[in-house]
């Protein structure tokens, strides 16, 4: 029999579209816009899943986005989703959904059938279980529950879909888009305002879909239809569906929401990008979001069968399945009523309605009653049978002080019972927003307390639970929230007349007792449990438990019983459990605290939030203008890359079968006894100038300025005002008031900000300009004994003689017909010139250079073989030689510093810590194996001894094989270095061998400097 | 010494083509990746000179006005244009003049010489960065939609109209966006939007890669 | 995601900024003792409430500015006055 449960007619299903899925292995169907829960309730399925901690059959509480039961697993590798609420599953033909938390599958599962999991696991159990044996948990307690835990499965593999995200500004977002948020949308609209209305599901509407009501004579879903119609004409207007609202930031103006664009179309991809991300930022967000109706706590209170009302009726009414055959409503308000006298209406048949008030009166009771159902008034549930799905309850009368239960006790059998504990307004985005949330005695539920700067709440959200006073409150906040945006004049269209249900005249019954209150005998079994949260089995119990241990805080709580753990993040659970621990305390719910709600609201996939930032998109990748030119040298030997900050810089070039230590080794001598080329381009460049360009550049570099000439270079160090170095780099003066300051590749954007923080904070009197001009200038360093020789032929304007043009000094002309600026510095020791061009002919001076100097050796080398240069010289570079906490000093660069004027760095360096003899200064290392490298980072010790911690002198800074020097260097940091020269000291390495290193000085290639003119 | 003389890539003659980020291969990337309703180019490489100087110094403007045409635009995230040149908002005391390329090193001569006679105080300053950013366009009734994909700015028509420009980030980038009257001359809007030399090919890559996802269906 | 309003450019994702921290006056440096200068270095008020501090719209307009923040809440209390505005 197909769909045993599914009404001949009604709903928002099309039965002209039946379709087929999987759920735990055996193949049932369903229609087209059925969600996998009311599939399942249409084929009498209600056992969906295994709890947490105690592996108890669970079935379908809800029909939303609370739902803490059915967490079903979708899909195959890769596209698994763990988690999936069935409640909001769009159902697709073949869907393969399986229940989580059992094996080998939900009717036997292994752990429930053994019993071991209750014993093991009270609350605390974590706790006190991790701080009893750290051994024990990680060796076995932890393992154990994590395979018993499950939770469903992630896919192992990455995942295939693409995800996007959108940026959109508006003037009135509004979440929810029920009647209170479909009216809100609707009055902002109306004035031209740019609206976003958003909503969870797949069509809006909210509770008035499949509605009995009416609206101004019509059927609710008429009144709905003209609203997205009207909406659907107004061109500001944004109507999205499947759309969650994750998260409220910023003040409550921007939403995070995550849309769902294919699960509800098909699973295996193919259909563009699974989910978009939103983010939307709006001047005012009205928040219509809804309320979620409240379980009752009392025992037994967790068999398939057992549903809320609302949602019984939401199965019933919109989807056209019945939950049950008969049923029994648990109630403390008179609204629930409604889902038993509908439910009756399609043929399901209500055995009796438990009433927690003694005295329930109201147009829906005199119905009811007139209906010929039976009203248990003052009487509650207090025990339930039935081993895979609900069979009985059990019913007692409640004591006045609602304390204790009493009897008679009477049995009713059942396989339905809907609960209804009164209405929880969903608060979590305002939350999020900061805004607070108190207890209202009138609303019996927490509800947002207004403030400055708060988003607005409409509807039941705002615990307006009576349809047409919340359709009112909604057009006027709608027109007003336009109006703040600059649209209309606040006025709304009035609300339509609506049939009225009765207001929320509830009571409070927080929990039944499972103490009988005339010392009779104990209710239901031993070990009768009453949840809290059903996902986290947390029972009152845990509760007390928590309180009985001095756990009176509901954080503490919380995390000491679970209560408002896992993906439903306690959405059914969290106002139940404040209260309980407020009431163990002694207090009423008034004094109940509930816990912080965070972002997301329902959980998200990390791809959603990954958008396309994922592989070569993850972060921007720089280029420099030869980058074409290093992938084509790739080809013919390949180039290998590396990423320096954001840009991809080539480390170096082997030729084909070469390996890095042999390619780096042909670059360093070729650079050495011939000439190398390096794309220098990615050094930070900046333009200084303005009539006070020289204070200020004294100010900032603590080497000197003022006396520099103009067509002169200098090199410049740059200090923070603790005294440490942080950047150092050249300064060209191209004119009286005009330099060239070039910086590190990877500290460029700081320094000229910070630069700027100094100019415009500090001393906004000084007359200087800064400009970037890092990507104006490709930068070419030629560099090596044939280095004039090559350059001499591309640049005939150019006097390139030792005379003429001497180290330090910078000359414009042309250079293979290029205008370039030419600096005679060096980074390597050896005669060498930065050529900078314009960089749009970066390219086409490198092959000129090529072109006359291949010849004559003329070798591109990468990072790696720069690096080998400048160690074998001595020269630093900052970031490796130094980490924040070395000052020019430690780097035997004491003698550049300015002595008399003032600069950023100079009181800092003035300290007294800083003064210590027994810093760690710079030297070299000379390994006694010389073809020992040092990995960077690693510990000196004056010897290795028992003492812990080891005392350590310092740590290697960095360590080449070097070419030319034949053997292995290093540099490193040393505590008194300069007077441990030609001391031993050890190296610990990682396999546990020591290596001998013997302090030399850090120069360990041409000490006099004779190679620099060529 | 002589006094070390300032170059421009347009003051000398140049044999050599000039390198583009988005030569050939990038265009035609950009160019087949369009759909009907977003269009991606290139946009012309134009010199673009960096202007520094007081706002509130009439003498600065009247310069700027005097070598360039245009007034610097007095709105914040403005620009304002003639048919030769465009002058946009960089910030309180900066600005981006963009010319036509052959008119670039006369406008930085004859700007450098305006300012010289400008008081010091005024602190006026031009440079020329034709080579630091590198620019594209982007046209057509989703145009802004494809943007909306990766920048945080509002750039719907009512808060981001023709003439308006801002600095942001797009695709994680810093980018200068600029709403164009026209575009080449084509008789149609377009968002310019201006990265730096450097980056401009991973924005390539990314306005490729988000507009696949314009060409399915149900986008 | 917050937005921090540039007095110059309104408004703006937090990204687009860099955070400058706690306004600290610089002492002079010259008379400055040890105690003075490590506490201009190192101390910060921390306060839970309300902190002067310097941004930057660093992937904008460039320009750094002063703004007073509510530590424990982000709310922005005293922003800067636009130039168009003021
Ligand atoms: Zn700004």
């Amino acid at each position: 029999m197909e769909q045993p449960f599914r009404l001949k007619a009604g709903g928002r299903i099309d039965r002209t579209r039946p379709l087929r899925f999987v759920f735990d292995g055996k193949g049932y169907s369903g229609y087209a816009g059925d969600t996998l829960a009311s599939a399942l309730i249409a084929n009498g399925v209600h056992l969906v899943g295994r709890s947490f901690k105690y592996h108890r059959p669970r079935g379908i509480l809800s029909a939303g986005a609370e739902e803490p039961n059915a967490l079903v697993q979708l899909g195959l590798e890769p596209r698994l989703v763990p988690n999936a609420r069935a409640t909001q599953v769009d159902l697709i033909h073949g869907l393969e959904a399986d229940p989580v938390n059992c094996w080998p599958n939900v009717r036997r599962d292994v752990l429930a059938g053994l019993g071991l999991a209750a014993p093991l696991m009270p609350a605390g159990f974590y706790y006190k279980t991790f701080l009893a044996s750290r051994h024990l948990w990680r060796h076995v307690f932890e393992p154990l529950i994590r395979r018993a835990a499950g939770w469903g499965r992630v896919p192992e593999d990455p995942d295939p879909d693409v995800y996007t995200h959108r940026h959109l500004h508006r003037d009135v977002v509004v979440v929810g888009a029920g009647p209170a948020g479909l009216a809100a949308a609707l009055a902002a609209a109306r004035t031209g305002a740019r609206v976003a209305l958003i909503d969870e599901g797949t069509e809006p509407g909210g509770s008035l879909l499949g509605q009995t009501r009416t609206l101004d004579g019509h059927p609710a879903d008429q009144w709905v239809a003209e609203g997205r119609e009207e909406l659907s004409h107004l061109p500001e207007v944004l109507v999205l569906t499947r759309t969650t609202a994750a998260g409220l930031y910023d003040d409550g103006t921007t939403v995070v929401a995550e849309e769902r664009l294919t699960d509800h179309l098909t699973s295996h991809g193919g259909h563009g990008p699974r989910a978009r991300l939103w983010w939307l930022t709006s001047k005012t967000v009205i928040l219509a979001t809804g309320a979620h109706e409240r379980p009752i706590v009392f025992p037994e209170n967790d068999r398939p069968g057992i549903m809320l009302a609302s949602a019984a009726r939401t199965y019933a009414l919109r989807y056209g399945a019945l939950p049950g055959k008969r049923m029994v409503l648990f109630t403390t308000n008179s609204a629930a009523y409604e889902s038993a006298i509908d439910l009756q209406s399609r043929g399901l048949r209500v055995e009796a309605i438990v009433d927690a008030r003694p005295d329930p009166s109201g147009p829906h009771v005199d119905m009811a009653e007139a209906l010929g159902i039976h009203i248990h008034k003052g009487c509650a549930v207090t025990a339930t049978d039935g081993r895979h799905h609900l069979e009985s309850v059990e019913i007692m009368l409640l004591s006045p002080d609602l304390r204790t239960v009493q009897a008679p006790r009477k049995l009713i059998e059942c396989d339905l019972l809907c609960v209804s504990g009164g209405w929880s307004p969903v608060a979590h985005l305002y939350r999020h927003a900061g805004g607070q949330v108190e207890w209202n005695a009138e609303v019996r539920g927490f509800t947002p307390v207004p403030g400055p700067g708060l988003p607005r709440v409409v509807g039941s959200a705002a615990g307006t639970h009576a349809l047409s006073q919340a359709l009112e409150r909604a057009l006027t906040a709608g027109a007003e929230a336009a109006r703040e945006a600059g649209f209309g004049d606040g006025s709304a269209s009035s609300a339509p007349r609506v049939t009225e249900t009765d207001a929320l005249d509830g009571m409070d019954l927080w929990r039944v007792s499972d103490q009988p209150g005339d010392g009779g005998r104990a209710i239901g079994r031993p070990g009768h449990l009453s949840f809290v949260d059903l996902q986290n089995d947390a029972t009152a119990a845990d509760i007390d438990q928590a309180h009985r241990e001095g756990l009176t805080n509901v954080e503490h709580m919380k995390r000491y019983t679970l209560t408002g753990f896992g993906t439903d993040q306690g959405k059914t659970s969290q106002v139940n459990g404040a209260v309980i621990l407020a009431r163990a305390v002694g207090e009423g719910p008034e004094a109940a605290r509930l816990t912080a709600q965070r972002p997301p609201y329902t959980p998200i996939t990390f791809g959603t939030l990954a958008g396309r930032r994922v592989g070569g998109l993850l972060d921007t990748v720089r280029e420099t203008a030869l980058q074409d030119i290093h992938r084509d040298l790739g080809k013919n030997g390949g180039a290998v890359f590396e990423p320096v900050g954001q840009w991809l810089r080539p480390r170096f070039y082997p030729k084909a079968g070469e390996t890095m230590d042999r390619a780096v080794a042909r670059e360093c001598r070729a650079a050495r006894q011939e000439a190398g080329l390096l794309d220098a381009s990615t050094l930070g460049k900046i333009d200084a100038q303005g009539p006070d360009v020289v204070e200020f550049l004294e100010r900032i570099y603590a080497t000197p300025v003022a006396s520099l000439p103009i067509g002169k270079v200098r090199y410049g160090l740059v200090c923070k005002d603790d005294g440490m170095l942080v950047d150092d780099g050249t300064l060209a003066r191209l004119e009286e008031t005009h330099f060239h300051l070039t910086t590190t590749t990877g500290n460029a954007a700081w320094t000229l900000n910070w630069m700027e923080e100094w100019l415009q904070t500090e001393w906004p009197d000084l007359r200087v300009r800064l400009t970037s001009v890092t990507e104006q200038w490709a930068v070419l360093a030629l560099s090596g004994p044939k280095a004039r020789e090559i350059l001499a032929p591309l640049a005939p304007g150019m006097d390139l003689s030792v005379e003429a043009f001497p180290f330090m000094t910078w000359r414009a002309g042309a250079v293979a017909g290029i205008p370039a600026r030419v600096f005679r510095v060096s980074f390597t020791g050896e005669l060498s010139f930065e050529i900078n061009v314009p960089w749009r002919y970066g390219p086409a001076l490198w092959k000129a250079l090529l072109a006359k100097g291949a010849p004559l050796g003329l070798t591109p080398h990468g990072t790696e073989t720069m690096h080998v240069l400048r160690a074998e010289k001595g020269f630093i570079l900052v970031g490796q030689e130094t980490d924040g906490s070395v000052t020019p000093r430690d780097l035997g660069l004491g003698g550049m510093l300015k002595t008399k004027r003032d600069f950023i760095g100079k009181r800092g360096m003035a300290r007294s810590d800083l003064q210590r003899p027994d810093r760690k200064v710079l030297v070299g290392l000379r390994t006694d194996d010389p073809a020992q490298v040092l990995p960077e980072g690693s510990p000196i010790v004056e010897a290795m001894s028992s003492a812990r911690p080891l005392p350590m002198l310092g740590h290697v800074t960095s360590s080449y094989l070097s070419p030319m020097v034949g053997r292995v260097i290093a540099l490193a940091l040393v505590k008194g270095g300069r007077e441990r020269l030609g001391q031993t000291l050890q190296v610990p390495l990682e396999d546990g061998d020591l290596a001998k290193v013997t302090v030399v000085e850090p120069v360990f290639w041409d000490p006099e400097g004779k190679r620099r003119d060529g | 010494m002589a006094k070390a003389k300032e170059m421009t890539p347009e003051g000398n003659t140049v044999e050599h083509g000039g390198f583009d980020p988005l030569a050939a291969d990038w265009r035609d990337r950009l160019s087949q990746s369009g759909t009907a309703t977003i269009q991606v180019d290139a946009a012309p490489c134009q010199a673009q000179l960096t202007l520094r100087g007081d706002p509130a110094d009439p003498a600065f403007a009247k310069a700027v006005e005097a070598q360039t045409g245009l007034l610097p635009p007095p709105v914040a995230n403005t620009l304002t244009a003639d048919e030769h040149c465009r002058l946009l908002w960089l910030g309180p005391d900066e600005w981006m003049l963009l010319a036509p390329p052959h008119q670039g090193a006369l406008l930085l001569s004859g700007l450098t010489v305006a300012f010289a006679a400008l008081s010091p105080a005024t602190n006026a300053m031009v440079i020329d960065t034709s080579e630091t950013r590198r620019a594209l366009d982007v046209w057509g009734p989703d145009a802004v939609q494809l943007l909306e994909r990766g920048c945080a700015l509002d750039l719907h028509p009512r808060a981001f109209p023709i003439g308006r420009c801002a600095q942001g980030l797009l695709a994680g980038l810093p980018v200068l966006i600029a709403h164009l009257p026209r575009r080449n001359g084509a008789n149609h809007p377009c968002l310019r939007i201006f990265a730096r030399t450097s980056m401009v090919r991973h924005l390539a890559w990314w306005l490729v890669d988000a507009l696949a996802e314009f060409r399915r269906p149900g986008k | 995601m917050e937005r921090i309003p540039c007095p110059h450019c309104g408004p703006r994702p937090l990204a687009e900024f860099s955070y400058g921290g706690e306004v600290v006056p610089r002492p002079d440096p010259e008379p400055a003792d040890d105690a003075t200068w490590g506490a201009y270095l190192y101390v910060r008020s921390n306060p839970k409430g309300p902190q002067s501090e310097r941004w930057v719209h660093i992937h904008g307009c460039r320009r750094w500015f002063t703004l007073t923040r509510d530590t424990a809440t982000h709310r922005i209390l005293d922003t800067p006055l636009r130039k168009e505005e003021a």
